[in-house]
């Protein structure tokens, strides 16, 4: 444990905390645009879904499928048509992260009580209706276990993104690497790992507080 | 110093902010009062890039830089977008990118021939007497064994060693072509690491390659016990430091500035600035805003 | 649209495929990183998880610390590897293991612990010690899900190992790497299709077998996506 704390450069660290705190801002930012983004795109294709059921395997597949295509070679993809700005990672990190909400939020769905659907039908709710007041209720649980899904792998992907130039804290690891110098790269994986832990608890916790029926 | 890079990053991250309210508008935006600045992954880019930055913003210009982007084949295009304005480039390696088959090597023939096929929308400024070639690197003991002080050493002893190269290597002009066709070189492997970085300084070292490609002003080439072959046929072109601009973006003060820095600039200095960041693991826009104080 | 057509001609070269540096052998070293990776994980997690679900105690701790392996960015994590440990095979197994060790680590727990009570108590009437509860049902119980575990790990493996190239290593990540330098488009989108056919592959097979083997299967066992 102090072999590791005596390879580390801490004065490159008090040195450099401005450098390192705008790349932890840029890193959480892009995380959480996508998430914003990406959790919007699934809500449209949610309400595809509950309109016509049968769009859902269909959708699944091509998720499944668009999710074994390497990260890389994704954003090394959208170059020529999107640029180098941040366009091109937003748009790959969204991309990614419906596709984990939407697989999570799809098994949500699967697993609708159909009893609970037929009592409201029976009540005289509306398809609408029963989507707002109950159908929502029910998959907001799963929603909430797919975004701490996808808030850590993001976390992860904004890093490979370093690879073309953005990358938050990816850069640390570049140009730690680049120099053979241990300490901004053990600060770059530390900061990955504190971020993941955050997002995850903060959703958690979040996903706590809007289910107040759930506990 | 450090400000100055803060004042840069945190541009950054007020734009990112923008972005999330209007992403696709804003992505394709240039912010035409602001330079913006572009470098290469490696740390010579990372140092040119800082030194132009400095210059131009101790001048009253606003100036915003885009480090570790990528290689040419991502800043060409991003140079022509509008997304960055300015880059250090090097004679010989633009020439071949845009024409792989030439065969010119001194910086007279190579300056011309780059007028020809320069893009119409960019230009180039004053060369700087600076120069980084491309060279290659054996570990001490390989030089010994086979007594190699120069490029032409390698001829009868290459079908038994392995070279390590950029990814790009084996296909530009510039690299293994290159070497084949004026030294005749054939090699028993080729390897694709990274140009001089630490995965062929790892691979030379640990004996996984016996010839690494470097950057004759790297920092590491001071403290390792390797031995840069002298390219005694000339095969190389010339490869000074010079400010590749988007014509849009210039304006006679920014082109005054910027040729006073490759005035200023040598191959002392550069190996010098190399060292500073790779060995000392100072960072380098403080390194260049210290040079462009102590020299301009 | 001549984009697709350049890697049709860029798939079609015999070269590509048969070379030093094609496509097959990239997938051979692929597969070599995959499958090693594979094996020390389970070995890990295996075990690990059936000693946790049976105890019943540690597990919140140990599963956690497991699962900051797949928190850490597998780029990273390679990277720090190789400043330690040199430049060889060894940080793409760390960084690869450490990924593959929780999702297997997590299911095996949560088969063994959540095994069904009924089912228990019978075993435990017809006279079993736990240790031969342990064996002939409960594991056999958990297999379902152990085997999603490993399903989740391999298919997490095979998309990761590209990042193995970064390193100036192997596998099929070379083609993304080498055609990002090279500004060779066909050769990077050839990459992520052989990647994502021998994904796909492998999920196909895996549905086969999960098939075979636990269509009988009439316990109820709690998926875990």
């Amino acid at each position: 444990m102090w072999m590791c704390a005596a390879m580390i450069d801490w004065q490159w660290i008090v040195d450099n905390q401005g450098p390192i705190a705008a790349l932890l801002w840029q890193h959480t930012l892009l995380v959480a645009v996508s998430l914003f983004f990406g959790t919007a795109l699934t809500g449209v294709l949610i309400g595809l879904t509950l309109r016509w059921p049968a769009s859902a395997p269909v959708l699944l597949g091509l998720c499944g499928v668009l999710f074994t295509i390497p990260s890389l070679a994704l954003f090394i993809l959208l170059i020529p048509f999107t640029g180098l700005s941040l366009t091109t990672s937003v748009i790959g990190l969204t991309l990614y992260s419906l596709l984990i909400l939407l697989r999570n939020v799809v098994a949500g769905i699967e697993k609708l009580p159909f009893d609970v659907l037929e009592s409201a039908r029976a009540l005289g709710y509306t398809r609408w209706h029963r989507f707002v007041d109950v159908e929502l209720h029910l998959i907001i649980p799963s929603l909430f276990a797919g975004l701490r899904i996808a808030s850590v792998t993001l976390v992860g992907l904004v890093t490979v993104t370093a690879l073309i130039g953005q990358g938050g804290l990816g850069q640390l690891l570049l140009s730690g690497f680049n120099q053979d110098f241990l300490t901004p790269i053990v600060v770059s994986v530390v900061l990955s790992l504190v971020l993941s832990f955050l997002f995850d608890s903060l959703i958690a916790h979040v996903g706590y507080w809007v289910t107040p029926w759930a506990r | 110093m450090k400000q100055s890079l803060w004042h840069s990053f945190n541009h950054r991250g007020f734009k990112l902010s923008l972005l999330a309210a209007g992403l696709f508008s804003l992505s394709f935006t240039t912010l035409a009062e602001t330079v913006t600045i572009g470098g290469a992954n490696f740390t010579e880019s990372s140092i040119l890039a800082n030194i132009y930055a400095s210059a131009l913003k101790k001048n009253n210009i606003d100036v915003k830089t885009r480090l570790n982007l990528g290689n040419r084949e991502i800043i060409i295009p991003a140079l022509k977008s509008g997304e960055i304005d300015i880059v250090p480039e090097y004679l010989g390696a633009l020439l071949n990118y845009y024409d792989g088959k030439t065969l010119a090597t001194t910086q007279s023939d190579v300056s011309a021939g780059l007028e020809k096929v320069l893009p119409a929308e960019f230009t180039l400024l004053t060369p700087s007497s600076a120069s980084s070639v491309t060279a290659w690197a054996v570990r001490a003991e390989t030089a010994k064994k086979y007594g190699l002080t120069k490029l032409s050493d390698l001829t009868p002893v290459a079908h038994e060693l392995v070279i390590g190269g950029p990814p790009e290597f084996p296909v530009r002009a510039l690299g293994l072509p290159g070497l084949k066709r004026v030294y005749g070189l054939e090699f028993k492997e080729v390897k694709s690491l990274d140009m001089g970085g630490p995965l062929s300084r790892l691979a030379l070292n640990s004996g996984k390659i016996d010839v690494a490609t470097v950057v004759s002003t790297q920092g590491s080439l001071a403290k390792e016990d390797w031995v840069v072959l002298e390219d005694d046929k000339h095969e190389q072109p010339s490869q000074n430091v010079v400010p590749l601009v988007r014509k849009a973006a210039l304006t006679p003060k920014i082109d005054g500035i910027l040729n006073q820095v490759s005035h200023k600039l040598d191959n002392t200095a550069l190996v010098e600035l190399n060292k500073q960041v790779d060995l000392q693991h100072k960072d380098p826009a403080a390194v260049a805003e210290q040079w462009v104080n102590a020299n301009l | 649209m001549d984009i697709l057509t350049a890697t049709w001609h860029w798939l079609i070269q015999p070269d590509h495929w048969l070379s030093d540096t094609g496509i097959l052998l990239r997938l051979r070293e692929h597969l070599w990183y995959v499958l090693v990776s594979m094996v020390i994980a389970s070995a890990i997690a295996l075990p690990l998880g059936v000693a946790l679900g049976y105890w019943r105690k540690g597990a919140f701790l140990v599963i956690n610390l497991f699962n900051i392996g797949r928190a850490i960015p597998s780029l990273g994590l390679i990277l720090l590897c190789i400043i330690l440990f040199g430049f060889n095979d060894v940080p793409v197994f760390v960084a690869l293991i450490a990924l593959s060790v929780p999702p297997i680590l997590t299911n095996t727990w949560v088969g063994i612990y959540h095994a069904d009570r009924t089912l228990c108590d019978a075993a435990t009437a017809l006279g079993m010690t736990p240790i031969q509860s342990l064996w002939q049902l409960r594991i056999p119980l958990a297999m379902p899900l152990i085997f999603a575990g490993v399903r989740t790990a391999l298919l997490q493996l095979i998309a990761t190992a590209v990042v193995a190239a970064y390193a100036g290593l192997g596998g099929l990540g070379r083609f993304l790497i080498d055609g990002l330098g090279q500004r060779d488009i066909p050769q990077v989108i050839s990459g992520s299709l052989v990647v994502t056919l021998l994904a796909l592959a492998c999920e196909g097979i895996f549905s086969l077998i999960n098939n075979v083997l636990f269509q009988s299967q009439t316990a109820p066992a709690i998926t875990e996506s």
